[in-house]
């Protein structure tokens, strides 16, 4: 059986549905695949928490930035986790690049008008740090991108964490 | 919705209104404008200010009224202004007001919703005041001399009183009402989102996804023996032999972590769980509690375990394991019981421990 594609954003119920049967999927996976180098490395609740945020930024796809972000780096962590090991210098750069792009996009239409006050939703207190750090995939972008970013993110988020918990509760009964 | 309605408003009341419209759009056509300030209102006396944008007025005027007799700016109803009443003579006054809604028309056709085809929409109150402040031209504006240059007029929102409009006001007022609204879909999305100050519905935000994010990972933690570990066994209903292929878990949020050993069909495992559970509860009852519970396991009076040993005993299958039989040989202070029904369905394993200080090995 297997889910309509449907576009999530319309009916909240079908990204439920479709987050449910993802996740199973990926759980199944990651019971069946012995073969697989993360089964010494990697504990098992890492294993579930990733098979969590795989499948929500499957569900998702390629629409949303948070969603390929999600998806890059778990299709290569192995090869990051290498990077990381070997030299952390590799990945800091790209990320330099990322918000010093971000950030010329966001300064050009205020630096012409000093005078104005401007509409800087986050202030000087570091709130728009904390959030691109905790929104994946959100270090490319203008303030306006990025909230709409988090609020799709908390949407999905919030869903897979109602499927987890239905799960766990079914599951406990036993 | 017409000029029409124009004639019968008393011109002195808009007069101010008006001429902050006539001076912001003469602004955003370009010529630079010092802040208009109400109190400006005066008639004569603000008039002054305002030379040059009368003075370019008029010019604008004049062609228009060469160049064509009637206005034909707006493409549906128009007010003919030759009706149109002004105490300062009619002349000036419809030369103004031609020129205005000409400059307006020409470069901001689509800021208007008077061409209902238009698309773009312009903040409403701001077309208001136009249709009203109309009347006040003549009587604030008298012809000038002239001498602004005719700077190109640009597509722009039209301000509301009181705000000035060069185009980077402009393109920040409209910056902050879309942040404006995703702040709000954001709050709709959150819960507790009764603060109205920016900031704090910020930090609310950030907490509230930091909160997701630590959830997924508890449940994560508190599935691992549950979910995962049933899936396979649904597949496989023919595991018999030992004690433990069943972890199932104990609770939905113990939040534990075990090191994911595959279910095992020996007893090698209870015995090493055993050991284990021995040793933590020399140290400390407490962690040898949360080592059981992380593998799915309990601690129950002996007289409990047999009584649900023997109701399970009436569970309709001729497969069940009994390993109680097996670990008869211990101690009698510690019994172990696992259950495995033929459909697949595994009970927790229940470990009992009747004497804490005296676990003896199996």
């Amino acid at each position: 059986m297997s889910p309509p594609q449907q576009p999530t954003s319309i009916n909240p119920n079908s990204l439920k549905i479709q987050l449910a049967y993802r996740f199973l999927h990926n759980l199944n996976n990651l019971n069946t695949k012995r073969s697989n180098l993360d089964n010494t490395r990697i504990r098992r609740s890492h294993r579930v928490k990733l098979a969590a945020y795989a499948s929500m930024a499957y569900v998702v796809g390629s629409r949303r930035a948070w969603s390929r972000a999600i998806l890059w780096k778990i299709r290569n962590r192995a090869v990051l986790a290498r990077f990381k090991r070997v030299d952390h210098k590799i990945t800091t750069p790209l990320r330099h690049h990322h918000v010093h792009a971000g950030s010329v996009k966001r300064r050009t239409p205020s630096c012409s008008n000093p005078k104005r006050e401007y509409s800087d939703p986050f202030g000087n207190s570091g709130q728009e740090v904390k959030l691109r750090k905790l929104v994946p995939g959100s270090s490319t972008m203008d303030a306006l991108g990025l909230l709409d970013e988090t609020a799709d993110y908390i949407k999905c988020l919030a869903t897979q964490v109602e499927v987890m918990k239905n799960l766990v509760d079914l599951y406990s009964i036993i | 919705m017409s000029l029409q309605d124009l004639q019968t408003f008393d011109p002195t009341s808009f007069q101010d209104d008006f001429l902050e419209q006539m001076l912001c759009s003469l602004q955003s056509a370009g010529v630079s404008w010092p802040e208009i300030s109400t109190s400006t209102g005066g008639s004569s006396g603000g008039v002054e200010l305002f030379d040059d944008q009368s003075a370019y007025l008029t010019t604008k005027l004049r062609q228009h009224q060469i160049s064509s007799g009637d206005v034909g700016f707006f493409q549906n109803e128009m007010v003919d202004t030759s009706s149109f009443k002004s105490p300062n003579g009619n002349n000036s006054i419809q030369a103004l007001f031609n020129g205005f809604t000409g400059s307006i028309q020409s470069n901001q056709t689509p800021n208007f919703q008077y061409p209902p085809a238009q698309g773009f929409r312009p903040p409403s109150p701001a077309t208001a005041p136009v249709n009203q402040g109309l009347t006040g031209v003549g009587a604030a504006v008298a012809g000038g001399g002239c001498s602004g240059p005719p700077a190109q007029p640009r597509q722009r929102v039209r301000a509301r009183r009181g705000q000035a409009t060069d185009p980077h006001s402009i393109a920040e007022r409209l910056r902050r009402e879309r942040i404006a609204e995703r702040m709000k879909s954001l709050q709709e999305l959150v819960p507790n989102a009764n603060k109205t100050d920016k900031a704090s519905m910020l930090d609310e935000i950030i907490d509230y996804v930091k909160f997701l994010q630590l959830q997924v990972k508890v449940l994560s933690m508190s599935r691992m023996g549950g979910v995962a570990a049933v899936a396979p066994l649904v597949t496989d209903v023919s595991s018999e032999g030992g004690c433990d292929g069943a972890q199932a878990s104990a609770s939905g949020g113990t939040g534990r972590t075990t090191n994911g050993t595959p279910p095992s069909k020996t007893n090698d495992t209870m015995t090493v769980a055993e050991n284990q559970v021995v040793k933590l509860m020399e140290e400390d009852m407490g962690s040898a509690m949360q080592y059981l519970q992380g593998k799915g396991l309990c601690l129950m009076p002996i007289s409990l375990a047999t009584a649900i040993s023997t109701t399970t005993c009436h569970l309709p299958s001729t497969r069940n394991n009994h390993p109680l039989l097996g670990s008869g040989s211990s101690s009698p202070n510690v019994s172990v019981l696992s259950v495995q029904s033929a459909n697949g369905v595994l009970l927790p394993e229940v470990v009992s421990v009747k004497d804490s200080n005296a676990v003896t090995k199996l």
